[in-house]
């Protein structure tokens, strides 16, 4: 995937800008991020089967980018992924709605959604707490992803290998002189590979986060949420 | 995107969450937390040691801490002496926590320590080499405020380490001391140390009660906070101690700060008298008191008298037969 433009332009701005490329970019990226995090919430809110919270999913990305719902996003009225996760559950519900009208003969053209008035919590806190774990994840999985690519770009392959034996690793873990007898390499020098990846994913997990929320204060408020520290 | 287990994702977010030291510092285990700050185990990657890192809690970043962990190194790098922890580096980083770097010190806390010495000279042989840190502390101008077992920490070989002078003031104007000056360009006030929502810092039961008060606190105080610790030492011991170091114990703890040791030295030298079997200030003894340190003092001396005396009476019994 190619990096985003700019990285300290924000997705909503993105999606809202004149670039087409610039556009489809940012909507990919959108898509990456919150797929899990909305599959996990649809599935469980709507009882729905795995491919068809799929299926909805797919659907409901692809309607919001086409009709540029996520654009109109207004900072000011809460969280950005707070409002994707309130939209998708919307149209969610429309979705429905549409089906039980279809099966009594009706007219199924009505899917619609108002997506200026969706902004804000819906109160439900166990889907808020589902979405935000697999948001987690997501952000963590991305940061992680441009960590890859970044040690690959700058030939530092064993310093992911580290990373990705001892940070990534379930328990049990192997000890720092196994790493380096894995690598010929001494302790110290696993240190220093180790500090450089840890401090690389961070710088990651941070940018990541800082492109992934729909305003700068949003951004603080993520920063402190995922790692209980402010935002430097 | 790459497939994260639970383990993984909870180590990054711990990653994310540690604070983001200069590159010559690698951040490894957290070995301790206190009421101002986590203490991680850290290499110098430059020096290529181990040391320990003080950083600043991220949610105390406000409430006037940040000045208490850089005044605390600052105190640290003034004080050199063995009893107190060499500061290596200090600094803010770039999430904007304060923190500084230390040696790293290996041993137990005397909390943890104590009643684990074997006799009662080791256990005030220990005592004394806390209260000779302290005062020297106060030679230096500086009053430590929140001295306990916990602050105290015990090497492999005895040594000891006085630690957490985040609460530790100046003196005031009276305390006459060659650092004392000095000091005052560094610390705060003698005034009792207040956080910023006034609450007075310190630990009940071992803060002297001038110091609770929110009074100014004075040499005085770290005296009782010494007092605190030998009560709790010998305690530990599971044992009465004698009437004359219950008396020292008593006179440090006295509540009226006039009624304590003057100063620190003051405490040590009647620790050191104690030990030597000498009359201590703290406690007027009785004649047979006084005879009976007397025997203990010199028992060896009395015990050779004694089994000489006891062979030239037999020598003189079997010559009779």
């Amino acid at each position: 995937m190619p990096a985003f433009p700019d990285t300290h332009l924000s997705v909503v701005q993105a999606l809202g800008g004149a670039d087409p490329d610039v556009r489809a970019r940012a909507a990919e990226l959108v898509a990456r991020a919150y797929r899990a995090p909305l599959l996990s919430v649809l599935q469980w809110r709507w009882n729905l089967e795995p491919a068809d919270a799929e299926d909805l999913v797919q659907e409901f990305l692809a309607t919001a980018f086409q009709k540029e719902w996520l654009a109109r996003f207004d900072p000011a009225r809460g969280r950005f992924r707070t409002f994707l996760r309130v939209a998708a559950d919307r149209f969610a519900a429309n979705q429905r709605q549409a089906e039980r009208r279809l099966k009594r003969g009706g007219d199924a053209a009505t899917v619609g959604l108002d997506v200026v008035t969706v902004a804000g919590s819906d109160g439900d806190a166990e889907a808020e707490r589902r979405f935000r774990e697999e948001w987690v994840r997501s952000v963590l999985a991305l940061a992680v992803e441009r960590l890859e690519t970044e040690s690959r770009e700058r030939g530092r392959a064993v310093h992911l290998a580290l990373f990705t034996a001892y940070d990534l690793a379930e328990e049990p873990r192997p000890t720092y002189r196994e790493l380096g007898l894995r690598h010929a390499l001494g302790e110290s020098q696993v240190i220093n590979h180790l500090a450089w990846a840890r401090r690389r994913f961070r710088a990651h997990a941070l940018d990541v986060l800082r492109t992934l929320a729909g305003s700068e204060q949003e951004y603080r408020d993520d920063v402190q949420d995922l790692l209980g520290i402010t935002a430097p | 995107m790459s497939s994260l287990g639970a383990g993984g994702i909870a180590r990054l977010r711990e990653q994310l969450a540690r604070p983001e030291l200069p590159e010559r510092y690698a951040l490894e285990s957290e070995i301790g937390r206190g009421g101002m700050g986590v203490v991680w185990r850290a290499t110098d990657r430059l020096l290529e040691r181990d040391v320990a890192v003080k950083v600043l809690a991220e949610h105390l970043a406000d409430d006037g801490l940040a000045e208490r962990l850089a005044r605390e190194a600052r105190i640290l790098a003034r004080l050199e002496h063995p009893g107190v922890v060499a500061v290596h580096d200090a600094g803010v980083s770039s999430d904007g926590r304060t923190w500084y770097a230390m040696r790293l010190v290996r041993g137990r806390r005397l909390d943890e320590a104590a009643g684990t010495q074997p006799t009662l000279g080791d256990t005030l042989r220990l005592m004394t080499r806390v209260a000779e840190t302290v005062a020297y502390a106060h030679e230096q101008g500086i009053i430590h405020r929140d001295l306990k077992p916990a602050n105290v920490m015990v090497g492999p070989f005895g040594e000891v380490l006085v630690l957490d002078w985040g609460v530790a003031g100046a003196i005031g104007g009276g305390g006459g001391a060659s650092g004392a000056k000095q000091a005052a360009d560094t610390q705060t006030p003698a005034t009792a140390p207040v956080t910023a929502h006034g609450t007075v810092l310190g630990t009940p039961g071992y803060m002297a009660p001038e110091q609770a008060a929110g009074l100014p606190a004075d040499v005085r105080s770290d005296v009782y906070g010494l007092g605190a610790i030998l009560r709790d030492l010998l305690a530990a011991r599971g044992e009465a101690p004698p009437r004359a170091l219950a008396a020292i114990r008593d006179r440090a703890l006295a509540p009226a700060a006039g009624e304590r040791y003057p100063d620190v030295l003051a405490f040590v030298d009647d620790l050191r008298r104690f030990q030597d079997g000498l009359p201590v200030a703290a406690h007027r003894e009785t004649v047979l008191e006084r005879i009976g340190r007397w025997i203990s003092r010199y028992r060896t001396p009395i015990g050779l008298v004694l089994a000489y005396l006891l062979v030239r009476l037999l020598i003189l019994r079997l010559g009779g037969v």
